[in-house]
């Protein structure tokens, strides 16, 4: 045993005095060693994983609550805490084998009566089902539940811990990819029904430790994660939605990690200060110029929809607005997407002189009979807006406008159905196409924001959704795909990737193309 | 001349004689379309082309700021002879009359001006919706609380004074002093009171613009240049200088001529 030297009463007043200047310049000292810090670009709406939580939350509560799948950086399917599923039937039934060394926050076993009591609750929920109760409407006796007719989820059977096999009232391949989130069953009896503002209650990398509303977010490392501990110990989230706040913040040296707004990254690439700082991911999102025929009649007339992508310079925009840091393909699926690799059928070229002669032959001559239009969007579409606008009143004849709402407002009217012309984006929730296919083009999608129907291509979606074998669902989509753009219901625009700013050192950030970071296998300096 | 009288006045028409200068000058000399775009003029500073920059989009600055300038003043204009219209009215006639109708406008003038202007604009204009149309008449009712009571104050003065009440007793009807008594009273101060609060509904008008509740592209306004130039502003600053400069020039400007105006009519200052 060692003895403790005292140390002299100089060292000790100076090692006092360096305490107390600590202490009171806190705020501005460096984070401590193992936090990785970085930005969001909005407030969480929720962390209650049963909530709807929409793309900021959903990015955390990500990092807390897995799935049976999960996205990887390419786009891919790839086990999380189902090692293996597998169908019988082609896709009515699903057994699934759980992970048996996941382990939840509180130490306990994820178990197949977790994946159940998730499900159940989902189901149960009041006032509002759970937002997963949309992807287990197929499950036997989840209508039942759903109207109180049962207490069970009758289609489900757990065999042993690890073992869940899930009965389907028809076949559906897509089941194990879905977005669920499972809960530690042990959470609500011990911290009440509002546990989640309490406790983390997830087997995911990090558990989440506070959220200040408005201000940060914590999450900490989940040490018996089954993936192997992350290497950094924290990850400190600070709410910073104006770019130039996030930018001072991140050259002040506040932040390991800034994800830029797509609308600020071609002024941040131009300056020279952040010369190999810049990453970019891939991103799985299909962004389109929407038309919607039932609120605007000449859409209907198909040579009117061709004419509005042939005024556009959409090739301009993939250099001119994002840096060269896009995507653009004449396709209404982000390519790769699950395995998926579509028809290579190339982007027309802007054709003002086609696109007046197309509106000519459909009795348009220089904007006769149009109704007024305007392009509608959310704030982060608004120079792309002003320069499509401007593009579409040179060829179309009438006076284009812009009308660009407060997001909210804006996904309000869409989805209401009150805008005939705007600016739309859908970022895939799993990685199959049809993710990006049925939820904006299927007739009884909620999210088809256009309104345009086609028996032909509901058949599709639900002959694709049948499907277990992925090569013969690829090319129902490549049909589909080529549907889409024979009856021009949409013009495709360029989809930005996703860019941040990670300061020289910090390695293994990985934003994946759900637009997830992923902190597991970040490192710090 | 009125405005001459007073020092204030005379700074004040000066500003606005070497504004007004500027702005032709550019405008003759600079015929640039302010909605051409060139993405590859995107952010570019000042140059001889270009005297102020060009926008993300590749807009000419300079001429964008010209034609903002003439649309922030027509909404102004606009919001506030509607404001002033109906204060006049409003409050003219409750001041005029009296009793319930002077009670129940006066009630709702308090009301709303408990809340302050700019506020009531922003709810207002999240209620009509952005554009032009929507933005003057948010700018009118934002202002109208304070108009009506300053019409008021008017009428109600107006209609206690000694020489109103003689034409009164001397037989004249209510025209007669509507037209001859009340309406010449009121005018001059009412016509300085809006006289001195363009400066501020310009500034409202940026500040909603830039909050994105204002006018709505292709327009321009000194307001959406404030928002395009505050969203660039690391990395472009000459974007928002030009327009904050000139936003508070025209305030000062028509603040100095408003005061002026007001010196002059002063009788005790005569």
């Amino acid at each position: 045993m060692s003895r403790i030297m005292p140390l002299p009463a100089v060292l000790r007043l100076l090692l006092t005095f360096l305490a107390i200047t600590a202490g009171l310049s806190g705020a501005t000292l460096p984070a401590a060693a193992g936090t990785l810090r970085a930005g969001l670009s909005d407030d969480l709406t929720t962390i209650d994983p049963f909530a709807f939580p929409g793309l900021v939350s959903s990015g955390v509560l990500r990092q807390v609550y897995e799935g049976f799948t999960a996205f990887d950086a390419a786009g891919n399917t790839v086990p999380a805490l189902a090692t293996r599923w597998e169908t019988p039937d082609g896709g009515r039934t699903w057994r699934f084998a759980l992970r048996p060394d996941a382990r939840f926050h509180s130490g306990r076993l994820f178990t197949a009566a977790d994946v159940l009591w998730t499900w159940e609750h989902h189901l149960t929920r009041k006032p509002q089902p759970g937002y997963s109760a949309f992807y287990l409407r197929g499950v036997e006796g989840a209508a039942a539940l759903r109207q109180g007719s049962s207490t069970t989820l009758a289609g489900v059977e757990i065999s042993d811990p690890h073992t869940l096999v899930v009965r389907l009232t028809e076949p559906d391949a897509l089941f194990p990819l879905y977005p669920f989130l499972f809960v530690d069953r042990g959470m609500e009896g011990e911290h009440g029904p509002a546990w989640h503002e309490r406790a983390s209650g997830g087997t995911g990398p990090f558990r989440l430790m506070s959220w200040q509303r408005g201000e940060s977010v914590r999450l900490e490392a989940h040490a018996a994660y089954w993936g192997g501990a992350p290497t950094v110990d924290a990850v400190s989230l600070a709410v910073l939605p104006d770019t130039n706040t996030l930018l001072a913040r991140y050259d002040a040296g506040d932040l390991d990690v800034a994800t830029l707004p797509d609308n600020a990254v071609r002024t941040v690439v131009r300056q020279p200060r952040y010369d190999g700082q810049i990453k970019a991911f891939a991103r799985a999102q299909v962004r389109y110029l929407a038309l919607n025929q039932d609120l605007y009649p000449p859409f209907r007339d198909r040579r009117v929809r061709e004419a509005v992508g042939l005024a556009l310079d959409r090739v301009a925009t993939v250099n001119g607005l994002h840096a060269g840091r896009a995507a653009l393909t004449n396709g209404f699926v982000t390519p790769g997407l699950g395995g998926y690799q579509p028809d290579a059928v190339p982007l027309p070229p802007g054709d003002p002189d086609r696109a007046k002669a197309l509106l000519a032959e459909a009795g348009h001559d220089g904007g006769r009979g149009l109704p007024p239009l305007q392009i509608a969007g959310g704030p982060n579409v608004r120079e792309e807006a002003t320069y499509f606008a401007a593009q579409l009143t040179a060829v179309l004849g009438i006076p284009v406008g812009v009308r660009i709402q407060e997001r909210a407002a804006f996904v309000a009217a869409i989805n209401e159905g009150q805008e005939a012309l705007f600016i739309n984006g859908w970022t895939a929730d799993f990685p199959d196409p049809i993710d990006q296919l049925a939820t904006q083009w299927h007739s009884a999608s909620p999210t088809n924001r256009t309104h345009w129907r086609n028996p032909g291509f509901d058949r599709l979606m639900e002959r694709a959704r049948g499907l277990a074998d992925p090569v013969a669902r690829n090319a129902l989509y490549r049909e589909a795909e080529a549907l889409l753009r024979d009856q021009a219901v949409a013009v495709p625009l360029a989809t930005p990737q996703f860019v941040a700013l990670v300061r020289p050192g910090v390695t293994g950030v990985v934003i994946r193309p759900d637009g997830t970071t992923d902190y597991h296998s970040a490192r710090l300096p | 001349m009125t405005v001459t009288r007073s020092p204030t006045g005379r700074a004040g028409l000066l500003l606005t004689a070497a504004l007004v200068a500027l702005l032709a000058l550019a405008a003759l000399l600079l015929p640039l379309d302010p909605s051409a775009m060139d993405l590859g003029q995107a952010w570019t500073g000042p140059s001889v082309t270009h005297p102020l920059g060009c926008d993300g989009l590749g807009r000419d600055v300079a001429a964008r700021l010209i034609a903002g300038t003439g649309t922030s003043f027509a909404i102004a204009g606009l919001a506030l002879a509607l404001a002033v219209g109906l204060g006049v009215a409003s409050g003219g006639v409750a001041g005029w009359i009296g009793g319930r109708a002077d009670a129940v406008v006066l009630r709702l003038a308090d009301l709303l001006h408990g809340f302050p202007e700019l506020s009531l604009a922003i709810v207002a204009a999240a209620l009509l919706g952005p554009g032009t149309e929507a933005m003057v008449l948010t700018l009118a009712l934002a202002s109208w609380p304070s108009q009506v009571r300053w019409c008021r104050a008017l009428a109600l003065s107006s209609r206690t004074a000694e020489h109103v009440r003689a034409s009164a007793a001397l037989g004249a009807g209510p025209l007669h002093a509507v037209r001859r008594h009340l309406l010449p009273a009121v005018a001059g101060p009412v016509a300085i009171r809006a006289a001195l609060s363009i400066g501020p509904v310009m500034v409202a008008e940026a500040t909603l613009s830039g909050l994105g509740l204002g006018i709505q592209e292709p327009s321009v306004s000194l307001g959406t240049l404030i928002r395009d130039g505050l969203a660039a502003l690391r990395d472009a600053p000459h974007l928002i200088a030009a327009t904050t400069v000139t936003v508070a020039a025209i305030a000062l400007a028509v603040n100095l001529l408003a005061e002026g105006l007001r010196e002059g009519l002063d009788p005790r200052r005569r």
